[in-house]
């Protein structure tokens, strides 16, 4: 089978393990302010070693990953109905209203308030309820 | 224009042996699982060093749409499909790993079978091996080239 080129490299095995636990570490720790050479030391390598080798495996840094997820989460608390934007904010590891406001409108492209107020709207605000990320296409076909 | 594949799907018969299969033999992780109240299961995993690709483990299932020009799938194309999964007919795709041989062991000792034990090719180390379904997979340790 002919060779494919890829843009990321391919890290040893046990390297590759230490940066998995690492990643769930960070993951797992977004809401306090778990710092960056805590998982370093996790991963076993120098905080330098720990970002590059990081972004060369997994396409971004370790910060990227880390807002990427609080994000992420912020958008399922914003939609699930329970919490406002602060608390929301304070939930998943920001102490400031201001840079978690300007960080989600960047990422996500519309302000949390202006977020959660579209949600509401869509999905209705009922509990329990779940965003059903599913593709309406693959839904139709072989859904009911 | 397309900037990139977000999802690619491979075709199993069973979502529970799917899961552990890919998550728990092959190392992925569980990206989205739901199921919705009619019984549809959206079901997608990652490799943990890829998450950024969605793979969407879709049981193959008849289709009760009617009224359109399309064909639909029915009952006896579920097993039709399942038939020929377990022949081989299904090759869908290429995996990358750093250490073939090891990675190799690894599988086998977690009971995956494999077609192919670990090969020196002109583009890397090739071992092939197969789902619980019969989809099966290269395995390659890339040479640099």
């Amino acid at each position: 089978m002919p060779d494919q080129h890829s843009s990321l490299a391919l890290v040893n095995d046990e390297t590759f393990r230490r940066l998995c636990r690492a990643r769930d570490l960070l993951a797992a720790g977004y809401q306090s302010q778990i710092f960056l050479d805590a998982a370093a030391r996790e991963a076993c390598l120098s905080l330098f070693h720990f970002h590059r080798l990081f972004h060369s495996t997994f396409g971004e840094t370790p910060h990227d990953f880390l807002t990427r997820r609080r994000m992420e989460r912020a958008r399922h608390l914003l939609a699930s109905g329970d919490m406002t934007v602060t608390e929301v904010c304070l939930e998943v590891g920001y102490s400031s209203l201001g840079s978690f406001s300007s960080k989600f409108q960047s990422i996500v492209g519309v302000p949390p308030t202006h977020y959660q107020r579209q949600i509401r709207r869509v999905f209705g605000f009922q509990k329990p309820w779940k965003i059903m990320l599913v593709p309406a296409c693959y839904f139709s076909a072989f859904g009911a | 224009m397309i900037q990139r594949m977000s999802h690619s799907a491979i075709f199993v018969l069973d979502q529970d042996v799917a899961k552990d299969f890919y998550v728990n033999k092959l190392g992925f992780e569980v990206s989205m699982d739901q199921s919705m109240p009619n019984g549809f299961r959206w079901l997608t995993v990652s490799p943990k060093g890829q998450s950024d690709l969605q793979i969407i483990l879709m049981k193959v299932a008849p289709s009760p749409f009617e009224g359109s020009n399309v064909q639909k799938i029915q009952p006896q194309d579920v097993e039709t499909i399942g038939g020929l999964m377990k022949k081989g007919a299904f090759g869908a795709g290429v995996f990358q790993t750093a250490d073939c041989r090891k990675t190799y062991e690894e599988m086998k000792a977690k009971g995956v079978e494999f077609l192919s034990p670990p090969k020196d090719q002109f583009y890397g180390i090739e071992a092939v091996f197969r789902d619980p379904f019969g989809n099966w997979f290269s395995m390659t340790q890339p040479k640099n080239m």
